[in-house]
């Protein structure tokens, strides 16, 4: 076979030549192999990158923590991974609100260090997007994440202006599902797409499952811990009455007695003996069935214990202003929030317990404020380092109490006006409830006239400052990615 | 088809014909002879070789293709002890090829595309193996068995009864192994 095809050319140019082809062949072939293995690498190192991602957010997933706070930090830290991973300027979470069937601001806000964008954010923060409406509104009405490659050709994207001042002009919008609904959608922002920016916003939607897993771990360690709380309110507001009632009951039930044995020793027929006889026994039965339930009720009063967990004042006081705001709005009264002095980020203390008691109190402003305002102060003296005294102040334009009352508001089921009373709502209990809770908490509610007219609300106790805490007043919060979350590894 | 196939066919040549004989099937087949063993090339490339060589050493394509395998299997069994060393029979051997070996090229090899094959026995001395592959190389399967036997010592009669060039539905081969 072989010398029918064996032709070595014998003229040395040719050979040269044929020479010449192979050593290109060669070289040829080993720039392919290592394009191959560049490529292979390359996808590789990008594989891996976005593994990381997912490990960390995965991380964050798994992690427990109480309150808002504890959700806010960990949607942060989530979003500035997300951020580093596609390389955007800006990212910034919308949460879905059914009641407006719009998304609003979380305030929950990422941004690359040393950048200036905060035009943009104040914008961004303040906006409600309904569906269909600018980016975010597209994405929840489509469920599907959204690319606008260049910001100043997109005719649906409300926020140029602010966008194009801060040298945004690329965005991506990602929806985070839940099931088939949209719970959030998170933004981000940079002057320009990356050359792979389809590529990212897959993977960053694929991510955004953890995102997903963050929130719904805490909306319902959230609704667990309320309805924990609403059941724990009911027993206690069944003891509260049962206590009363029993305790009301007795005293004429004495009164009963005491008559009935008066009566034994006049003189009576027989029949008529016989009768107060059956009538003795019976109050008696019904004093000892009375006693009993008092004990009942002493009993579990005694059991309820103080939590001692870190929270957020300042988050707890802007929540509650956003309770009351829909209420106070509505009757036409303006509510604020002003802090002043040391306030520590997070304390250690029973978060419901504050809760509940400036809920009274702040109910108890808006319910009786009929035009005007209610303020809710809070104040803070740090003594010592390891503790803070802090004092909500909660001031109304309302008609005040007249002095002499002032005592006898704090008694289960006393409102001061029964008339008062149904036009205003209200058990009565709220008050003396709230006086109840600052004591387990070594605490003090007290009610004043305010020299300018109105009442002044005031709840006092020590908080211990949580380990880490931040003393700072209400405008650094939660607002210009500074906090001691974005320092972090994010 | 992946770029170690053509580096094999490469080397074989080149070692039974020398250099240049595979500079005048490159040529005669007007193909690049760029090939990198990771990389990935068009079947048509193999073929236009495969009818080349046909051409200059007058033999079949089926001819040259058996030829072939059977000349690659020994440096493969070299490049791969791992999957020889365990068995000492063709038929072991062959029997790992869709679960073992076809897995592993595929590791090795992102993205190729290996044979399927189908086995069953008639009696002891006989293996019937089904060979299915968009490719339809069944000639190179075939050199790639007689290589194996070659490399176990063993002799046997391969014989295919059905092959889809032939218009069967399917190729099969009936291999049987002479007792000693």
């Amino acid at each position: 076979m072989a010398s029918t095809v064996n032709s070595v050319p014998d003229d040395p140019a040719r050979k040269i030549q044929v020479l010449e082809r192979r050593v290109g062949r060669e070289r040829r072939a080993r720039a392919q192999a290592e394009e191959i293995s560049e490529r292979a690498l390359r996808d590789l190192f990008a594989r891996n990158t976005y593994l990381e991602l997912l490990l960390q957010l995965a991380r964050l997933s798994g992690v427990s923590g109480a309150g808002e706070d504890a959700e806010e930090i960990l949607l942060r830290q989530a979003l500035g991974l997300m951020l580093k991973f596609g390389n955007a300027d800006v990212a910034h979470l919308w949460n879905y609100d059914a009641k407006l069937d719009a998304l609003v601001s979380s305030g929950i806000w990422y941004q690359r260090e040393g950048l200036d964008v905060e035009s943009f954010r104040r914008i961004t923060t303040k906006m409600v997007f309904h569906r269909d409406e600018g980016l975010p509104g597209r994405v929840l009405s489509t469920k599907e994440p959204l690319l606008i490659q260049e910001l100043n050709k997109d005719s649906n994207f409300p926020r140029i202006q602010a966008a194009a001042q801060c040298a945004l002009n690329f965005a991506i919008g990602l929806p985070v599902l839940e099931g088939d609904e949209v719970v959030s959608v998170i933004e981000f922002l940079s002057n320009e797409a990356p050359s792979n920016a389809q590529e990212y916003s897959q993977q960053l939607q694929e991510a955004t499952g953890q995102v997903a897993t963050i929130i719904a771990r805490h909306r319902a360690s959230r609704a667990m811990s309320e309805a924990r709380e609403a059941a724990e309110d009911a027993v206690r507001m069944q003891r509260e009455f049962l206590g009363m009632i029993s305790h009301e009951m007795r005293t004429p039930l004495n009164g009963v007695i005491g008559l009935v044995q008066v009566l034994q020793n006049s003189s009576l027929d027989a029949q008529q003996s016989r009768y107060l006889d059956l009538i003795f026994s019976s109050a008696e039965r019904l004093q000892g069935v009375i006693t009993s339930m008092l004990d009942y009720a002493r009993r579990d009063r005694a059991k309820s214990e103080v939590a001692s967990a870190p929270f957020g004042l300042l988050s707890l006081a802007q929540e509650l202003i956003e309770k009351f705001r829909p209420d106070a709005e509505g009757r036409g009264l303006q509510i604020s929030l002003e802090t002043s002095g040391d306030i520590p980020t997070v304390v250690l203390g029973d978060e419901q317990r504050v809760r509940k008691i400036c809920e009274a109190l702040i109910d108890n402003a808006v319910k009786f404020t009929s035009s005007g305002s209610v303020n809710v102060r809070v104040v803070g003296t740090q003594p010592e380092a390891e503790a803070a005294m802090i004092a909500f102040e909660i001031q109304d334009t309302g008609p005040g109490i007249a002095e002499e009352s002032i005592s006898k508001v704090f008694e289960p089921f006393v409102q001061l006006d029964a008339s008062r009373s149904r036009s205003h709502g209200g058990t009565g209990l709220g008050l003396a409830l709230a006086r109840k809770l600052a004591a387990t908490l070594e605490g003090r509610v007290e009610l004043a006239n305010a020299p300018s007219g109105g009442l002044l609300a005031t709840f006092k106790a020590r908080f211990p400052i949580a380990i880490g805490a931040v003393a700072g007043g209400i405008d650094n919060r939660g607002v210009n990615g500074a906090g001691p979350a974005d320092s972090g590894d994010a | 088809m992946k770029g170690v196939i053509f580096n094999l066919l490469e080397e074989i040549v080149e070692a039974e014909f020398g250099a240049d004989t595979w500079d005048a099937l490159l040529e005669a087949a007007e193909a690049s002879g760029v090939y990198t063993s990771i990389g990935s090339y068009d079947d048509g490339e193999m073929m236009g070789l495969v009818a080349a060589a046909s051409a200059q050493l007058n033999l079949t394509q089926d001819e040259v293709l058996r030829w072939f395998g059977s000349k690659a299997l020994p440096r493969l069994a070299e490049r791969f002890d791992q999957f020889f060393a365990p068995h000492t029979t063709s038929r072991d051997l062959l029997l790992t090829l869709n679960n073992v070996i076809h897995p592993e090229v595929v590791k090795l090899y992102p993205g190729a595309y290996t044979p399927t094959f189908h086995f069953s026995s008639e009696d002891h001395d006989t293996l019937m193996m089904e060979y299915s592959s968009n490719r339809q190389l069944c000639s190179l399967a075939e050199g790639f068995v007689q290589g194996t036997l070659a490399f176990y010592k063993e002799e046997a009669d391969i014989e295919h009864p059905q092959c889809v060039h032939r218009g069967d539905a399917s190729c099969t081969f009936r291999i049987k192994f002479k007792s000693d």
